[in-house]
């Protein structure tokens, strides 16, 4: 008898009682949260579109009638390279009635003569050129500060966008006049460059494509990400805008959900972005994104939980979800890999494929359900062949780096020494604990 | 010996259109100066004869006139003479300084004046100064000759607000004024680089207008969506406690006896420049239309012909000093000027060198039965006519009479060009023949001169001569000179 025959046959005679034992962390978390919400959700969108169609095709009469000033902001350092592509993109947008702003946050490469050849050639209507760094949230500040439109747009400049981005992500603000701020969706574009980014392609359709469509529709949707977010800017400007990063976006959208404001995602506002394209460089920007979950929503906005005059029961479910999926489970799947070990560890030969094989079967479930609502599905099919890859990726690799994050941040408040924020800011901030 | 009892004033002329006298003869120490205190063209043939001229200063206009009309002058003789000004007030005209010798303030500063014109008169002396045709290379080495006069070996421009460029080189910029060349002040110092005179030093650049080439432009900063000069700027502020960036405006708050800066964002104060906050960068607002910026743009008004441009758009200019090369003061010891036509060396298309034509004819004349006739025709007043059309042009003249000429010949003739001739053959040719042939061809380039270059009069004679041993030695002696 082979291994495999020999694993087959112990599942096939194992009870329900035992394989609930043996999967219960599978059961209870993965596949109720990222199988059956996201075939439920899937289901909602298109009953939403069905039957609010009329409403959205108000939305963009309305849109088209007051035809109003967007501000488009792009801070960066060192992202001259990419502002002409970026310009090129925007110039082929269906909606025309914007102004381009963007900042140059200290660059030491030639994004200052890049920045000001096109704004001299009219492809960017202000360039700010600050001659020292101040971080992500001070240029999209100074920015926000020149910005003359009714809405701001938030982009990356290494993103690109769909021709009707911008008019699809000015949408919703007509539909429900209580949306605040949108987030719109991200794809990968770099997705063929090495595995780690046709990973994050599929991590990224699973996250951001159907993971906030999901928090989106229950109204717990958390964080409008900075390479592609429009904003109200009367609202922006009460909030004086972004606060010290890292964690920037989310924590501008708790800022906006606590003023009483909805915050939306919108998936058919589509955008491209590139990302890291090795596992040390993916590594390092997630340990920067983990150690703001602890950081901002921990830390910074932990009185959404305190039961006062500013409490709202979504804003608390909100961070709950977060805190609760990304820290809480992560902690919890330690914790069952140690109860699987210590009760069940003669069976772990049979354990462990059994359970590999749980999460690609739901990973394949999962991305049926993505292509069902995803802009050029043919375009994806060749990710098909690295779901299997995927069970190690977001089951072993993302959980590895989030318990590092989680624990560095914890205990030793390292975001405080990243480099991503001027020393200057992080010294002031480490000071004063925000 | 005092010096004024060295003076001896005569008048020598009452002013015929000015009604009074506007020359008067000083003798210093043997030399004869002449003391000028008004100015009309008429006088300039007159003062060439004197060792050196004193010009009168209280009226800079009439300086300056006299000065540059002076300089300008035609004949060598007059514009390398010694030149001084009588000083009576400090003269803030730096050209003027540049073309002349000097001050005479007292009297005793004749006896300078007195040193430094016989100075310049030996360095004079060392000088021939070539009988050119060509306008553009008198200029040039007249104003060579200027500089080494003065025992000077470096050219060098001179900030002038009467110039066009800004600069002036004494003499050229002089005689450019004039209007007697055609050719710029630059593109004549070019032209004597590329002859070997001057080797060119680049001291900087300038800009002129893109519309007239003048250098005096008003610069202002200027809005750029609407190019208003009402722009107010301010420094941005960076509140590194909570990443607000504003304009200073934003965070200054007037209190009681002073100001303060709080934040309006987080409604802290900020104490301290590096601790609580930086200055990244600075913004302008434009009042007339609101637009902020960072970048304005700079505009240049042209002062002369008022056209209005992005300095962007200006055309620059290098300006340079030029060394005096050891070829130039050979040319001016020996009176040559590699701008003389007979010295060119250029070929004309269709035509053949000196020596091989010769050698050619040579030939002919040794050819059993040969019955060849040689053409020359001599153009009257060659100097007139490339001071007419610019040497630049000389040679695109000859290349269509030597076409005209072609034409007229058959496959195996020859043409040679040494002006002020044009030789050409008319081989295996009667000598009637070839005399209707030579009349008619003169006859079809007098015509093209005339047609071409608004001339009364033929400006080409012809010889006809039989090609034979002793036609072609006597040709040789005609070029020799002999």
């Amino acid at each position: 008898m082979t291994l495999l025959e020999e694993i087959i046959g112990y599942w096939t005679h194992a009870d329900w009682a035992k394989i609930g034992r043996v999967f219960w962390y599978f059961l209870i978390f993965e596949l109720m949260r990222y199988v059956i919400v996201d075939y439920v959700v899937v289901a909602i969108h298109f009953l939403d579109r069905l039957v609010n169609r009329k409403r959205w095709d108000r939305a963009k009469e309305a849109l088209h009638l007051v035809q109003p000033l967007v501000s488009i902001l792009v801070p960066g350092k060192n992202e001259g390279k990419h502002l002409f592509k970026l310009t090129r993109s925007l110039a082929e947008q269906t909606y025309r009635n914007f102004e381009l702003i963007v900042v140059d946050d200290g660059s030491t490469d030639d994004t200052r003569i890049i920045g000001r050849d096109l704004e001299a050639r009219g492809l960017i209507d202000l360039f700010i050129s600050n001659d020292v760094r101040g971080g992500k949230a001070s240029g999209a500040n100074i920015a926000l500060r020149y910005a003359k439109g009714k809405y701001i747009v938030h982009f990356d400049a290494d993103c690109s966008f769909d021709r009707d981005a911008i008019e699809k992500s000015l949408l919703p603000f007509y539909y429900d006049e209580r949306i605040a701020a949108v987030g719109g969706n991200l794809e990968v574009r770099n997705s063929r460059e090495s595995l780690a980014t046709t990973l994050q392609a599929i991590e990224y359709l699973k996250v951001i494509l159907v993971g906030r469509m999901v928090t989106s529709y229950i109204g717990i949707y958390r964080i409008i990400s900075g390479a592609f977010g429009t904003f109200r800017t009367d609202v922006l400007k009460r909030l004086g805008g972004w606060d010290l990063g890292p964690g920037l976006d989310g924590d501008i959208t708790v800022k906006i959900r606590k003023l009483g404001y909805r915050v939306h995602f919108q998936p058919t506002a589509n955008g491209l972005t590139s990302v890291p394209n090795s596992f040390k460089k993916l590594s390092k920007q997630r340990l920067r994104w983990d150690k703001s979950i602890i950081r901002f929503r921990l830390r910074k906005h932990k009185d959404v939980f305190y039961p006062n005059a500013n409490f709202r029961m979504l804003n608390m479910f909100s961070s709950f979800e977060n805190i609760g999926y990304n820290v809480l489970l992560n902690i919890s799947w330690f914790i069952y890999v140690v109860d699987i070990l210590v009760n069940f560890g003669h069976l772990f030969i049979y354990i462990l494929p059994a359970n590999i094989l749980l999460y690609t079967v739901a990973n394949y479930l999962q991305f049926f359900a993505i292509m069902l609502i995803v802009r050029k599905p043919e375009e994806k099919h060749r990710l098909f062949f690295y779901l299997p890859a995927m069970v190690f990726y977001t089951g072993y690799y993302l959980r590895i780096v989030r318990l590092i994050a989680h624990t560095k941040e914890l205990f030793f408040k390292e975001s405080y020494k990243d480099p991503w924020n001027p020393l200057k800011s992080s010294l002031k901030a480490k000071a004063l604990r925000i | 010996m005092k010096a004024h009892s060295l003076l001896h004033r005569s008048v020598l002329d009452a002013s015929a259109d000015a009604g009074h006298n506007a020359l008067v003869e000083i003798r210093v120490d043997g030399d004869c100066f002449v003391y000028i205190y008004d100015f009309y063209l008429g006088m300039l043939d007159r003062l060439a004869q004197y060792d050196g001229i004193i010009i009168e200063t209280t009226k800079s206009i009439f300086t300056r006139h006299a000065v540059w009309r002076i300089r300008s002058y035609f004949e060598h003789n007059l514009f390398l003479l010694p030149l001084f000004l009588r000083r009576s007030s400090r003269i803030l005209d730096a050209s003027l300084g540049a073309m002349t010798d000097g001050y005479v303030s007292t009297e005793e500063s004749l006896f300078e004046v007195v040193s430094i014109t016989r100075s310049i008169q030996e360095n004079r002396e060392k000088i021939r100064l070539p009988e050119m045709a060509d306008i553009d290379a008198q200029v040039i080495l007249g104003h060579l000759a200027y500089g080494v006069s003065r025992g000077q070996q470096t050219i060098k421009p001179i900030i002038d607000r009467d110039c066009r460029m800004g600069y002036l080189y004494p003499i050229i910029s002089a005689i450019e004024a004039n209007g007697r060349i055609r050719s710029s002040v630059v593109e004549l110092l070019d032209e004597a680089e590329s002859l070997g005179y001057v080797k060119a030093r680049m001291l900087q650049s300038t800009y002129v207008c893109s519309s007239c080439e003048d250098a005096f432009l008003q610069f202002r900063e200027v809005c750029p969506a609407c190019l208003s000069s009402d722009i107010v700027t301010e420094e941005v502020v960076h509140h590194f406690r909570c990443a607000h960036v504003a304009p200073l405006s934003d965070f200054r708050q007037e209190i009681q006896g002073g100001h303060i800066l709080e934040c309006p964002k987080c409604n802290h104060e900020l104490k301290h420049i590096g601790v609580d906050f930086d200055k990244p960068s600075s913004m302008h607002r434009c009042r007339s239309c609101n637009k902020d910026f960072q970048n304005y743009h700079v505009y240049a008004r042209c002062t002369t012909c008022d056209h209005d441009q992005n300095v962007e758009h200006l055309i620059k200019r290098d300006v340079k000093e030029y060394d005096i090369t050891d070829k130039a003061l050979a040319s001016l010891q020996r009176g040559l000027s590699a701008r003389e036509p007979d010295q060119l060396g250029e070929v004309i298309p269709e035509t053949m060198d000196w020596s091989l034509f010769i050698k050619a004819l040579a030939f002919e004349a040794d050819r059993p039965g040969a019955s060849g006739q040689l053409v020359s025709i001599e153009i009257e007043d060659l100097k007139g006519l490339i001071k007419q059309i610019g040497s630049k042009n000389k040679n695109k003249l000859l290349t269509e009479l030597i076409q005209v000429i072609k034409a007229s010949q058959g496959a195996r003739d020859m043409r040679n060009v040494q002006l002020p001739f044009l030789y050409f053959t008319l081989l295996d040719t009667s000598a009637k023949d070839a005399e209707d042939i030579a009349q008619r061809t003169v006859f079809l380039l007098n015509h093209l001169l005339k047609d071409n270059l608004s001339i009364k009069q033929a400006l080409l004679t012809t010889e006809l001569t039989p090609i034979t041993k002793g036609g072609v030695t006597e040709l040789e002696r005609k070029k020799l000179g002999v």
